[in-house]
């Protein structure tokens, strides 16, 4: 298999992890808690996670209380494939350096829990919300950007995916049909255009899940005591 | 009431509508036919303003109301329907976009096309024909006056295409709504259309009659099923197939086989997996094994997706096809577009290239995902001819179509529906 070829194929299980890990799951309740509190989550876990092993065994409980808890359980596992990525990178690059498996197991440790972190924030993010909010302040031309890009991406991705597949399957290297869905990505921006076009202004709305974000703030409250005792 | 006269439009210095005049009674619907790359969808995309403000190109002509008013009054749904939904939820892209707003009215507006059980999707995950069923419910709830539809139909199964037709009468009847619709299918508009326009090369013809219907004649009676001359076959069996920690198969139960010169067609509603049935007999084929039994463990196939874009990886159709597939560029009515960058190709001229370069690389196996749709009777008759001479040199087809007559073709027809 050319390097190019296994190029494509990492690049096809790194789409479908990222899909599966922040994008594909549909609009669930659970995604209907406010910004700035998974924010202040995403926040907290990452600055305990920088103290000792305990507290990062605590964050660590608590990003996975919040899918568990939030009715997303599934995702767990390929958001911690996705999140293995990097900690794995940071073990053996680290090793070399700390001469030791377990410090660098520990780092490793450390930067999969603050990797989960961010990964279970974007998967908890709703661009709903923040272009629902960009309008109450006004910033209605701005309020369309965070719902499209939730829109456009994956869908480019998706196609690069098929793209990738039809590539393989024709023989042809896989910087060719890259370079065609390069000029594709062009030809979408212009298409995206023509659609918005004659449509009327967008006009998000959003609601709140009062269940959901009274178990986030308990687990950020849980976050906050346990590293009190640890 | 709309009146258009003496409309000339050029894009990148090509005349491509000559002086086009035509009128559209209140509440009336217009169908617009016309061979794919006469100019149809760019006449749409005129009345509509998205030409010159968003494609450039050069607008001469008269027009009541104005262009600049028609702006506002027109929509434009673009033949390609994903690039209408701007949003990654089925409830945010109506909420956002429609006067509906509350979710019990969502829910039976959208039953209504059978997307009531979408409402929480994300927009990327539905196909084709859910997407086109969904950017027309926002069409019509838009409050848009003027509706500017591009090939509405072409991703739809039957039930879906009449349930359409009929929304469009009633919303040009009761609610005053008025229509221009580019669609091939005559059979389908023929007793519901106020007007039938016909586009050729740009220039406009008021017709009362089936421009087409020779053609159409001459499908209906000269196509029927490729004698296959080969044993050799693909086995394909799916026990069950669902996307990972999905609740739901998608797929259960489909065993066929599909030998060398043979077309098995793939029919089902929108959304019930014959794309991802296609995409599985694709990787089964690439890696060996899957739902794909093939002896010697991977076989020399292709897949063509709906998106033809995603097919094509040359600058160029000349150079996409090669020498050997001059004559498919040919056959297939694009052979004086051989040299003109594929960017610059008409949605139904990349599809017609995408096919020309799948049959022509001498594959075994070709799995197409709708190769008909959104083509003009004639291409249509050029594509299917196309596939039943590569059939007959041995080339083994499935084809994913809700095209009644690429089913005519077909030596067997595998039927999918979701439960």
């Amino acid at each position: 298999m050319s390097v190019l070829k296994r190029i494509a194929e990492l690049f096809r299980l790194f789409v479908s992890l990222l899909f599966r890990s922040i994008f594909i799951y549909g609009d669930i309740e659970g995604r209907h808690v406010p910004f700035l509190i998974n924010l202040a989550l995403l926040v907290t876990q990452v600055l305990v996670a920088r103290g000792s092993v305990e507290r990062v065994l605590v964050v660590l409980a608590s990003v996975l209380l919040t899918y568990l808890a939030r009715g997303s359980g599934k995702v767990v596992i390929y958001s911690s494939v996705l999140a293995l990525i990097p900690s794995t990178w940071y073990l053996i690059v680290s090793t070399p350096f700390t001469l030791d498996l377990f410090a660098s197991a520990l780092i490793a440790l450390r930067v999969f829990t603050v990797s989960l972190s961010f990964i279970c924030f974007l998967y908890f993010f709703n661009p709903v919300e923040i272009s629902y909010l960009l309008k109450l302040l006004r910033l209605k031309n701005a309020s369309l950007y965070p719902t499209l890009t939730w829109r456009v991406v994956p869908h480019i991705m998706r196609d690069m995916e098929t793209a990738l597949l039809v590539g393989e399957m024709k023989r042809v290297e896989a910087w060719k049909s890259l370079a065609v869905t390069v000029l594709t990505t062009e030809e979408y921006v212009s298409l995206y255009e023509e659609g918005l076009f004659s449509k009327p202004g967008y006009e998000p709305s959003y609601y709140y899940s009062v269940k959901h974000t009274l178990t986030t703030l308990i687990i950020l409250a849980f976050l906050m005591v346990a590293c009190f005792f640890t | 009431m709309m009146e258009v006269r003496d409309l000339n439009v050029w894009l990148s210095n090509y005349h491509v509508l000559k002086d086009v005049s035509f009128n559209v009674g209140e509440h009336g619907v217009v169908l617009l036919v016309g061979p794919s790359g006469s100019g149809k969808s760019t006449l749409l995309k005129t009345l509509s303003g998205v030409i010159p403000s968003v494609v450039k190109g050069v607008v001469r002509g008269f027009s009541s109301p104005s262009l600049e008013t028609l702006k506002s009054k027109a929509m434009y749904v673009h033949q390609e329907p994903w690039f209408f939904i701007s949003t990654p939820y089925v409830w945010s892209e109506i909420v956002g976009y429609t006067s509906i707003k509350s979710l019990s009215s969502l829910r039976e507006v959208l039953e209504e096309f059978r997307l009531g059980h979408h409402v929480n999707r994300t927009t990327y995950t539905l196909s084709a024909g859910e997407i086109q069923r969904l950017a027309f419910v926002i069409a019509v709830n838009s409050g848009k006056e003027i509706l500017l539809l591009d090939e509405p139909t072409s991703y739809l199964d039957k039930r879906n295409s009449e349930t359409l037709v009929r929304f469009v009468v009633k919303l040009s009847k009761d609610y005053g709504k008025t229509f221009i619709i580019v669609d091939h299918d005559l059979t389908l508009w023929g007793d519901y259309v106020s007007e039938i326009l016909y586009l050729s090369e740009g220039r406009l013809t008021k017709t009362s009659k089936n421009p087409f219907e020779e053609v159409v004649r001459n499908m209906s009676s000269k196509l029927s099923p490729v004698n296959p001359r080969s044993s050799e076959c693909l086995k394909i069996r799916v026990d069950s197939f669902r996307f990972p920690d999905s609740k739901e198969p998608l797929l259960t139960n489909i065993s066929f086989d599909v030998c060398r010169g043979e077309v098995v067609v793939v029919k089902g509603s929108s959304g019930s997996g014959k794309t991802t049935l296609l995409k599985l007999i694709a990787s089964g084929c690439l890696r060996g094994g899957g739902v794909v039994d093939v002896s010697g463990g991977r076989c020399r196939a292709v897949f063509v997706p709906d998106n033809p874009l995603l097919y094509l990886s040359s600058p160029t159709p000349a150079e996409e096809v090669g020498l050997e597939g001059l004559k498919y560029l040919k056959y297939l009515g694009i052979a004086s577009k051989a040299e003109t960058p594929i960017m610059r190709l008409s949605s139904g001229e990349r599809r017609r290239l995408a096919i020309a370069s799948a049959l022509s690389r001498g594959y075994e196996y070709v799995f197409v995902d709708e190769p008909t749709a959104g083509l003009d009777p004639l291409n249509k008759l050029h594509v299917i001819e196309a596939i039943i001479k590569a059939a007959e040199m041995g080339v083994g087809f499935v084809i994913a179509s809700h095209d009644p007559f690429v089913e005519m073709i077909a030596n067997k027809v595998v039927c999918i529906e979701r439960s």
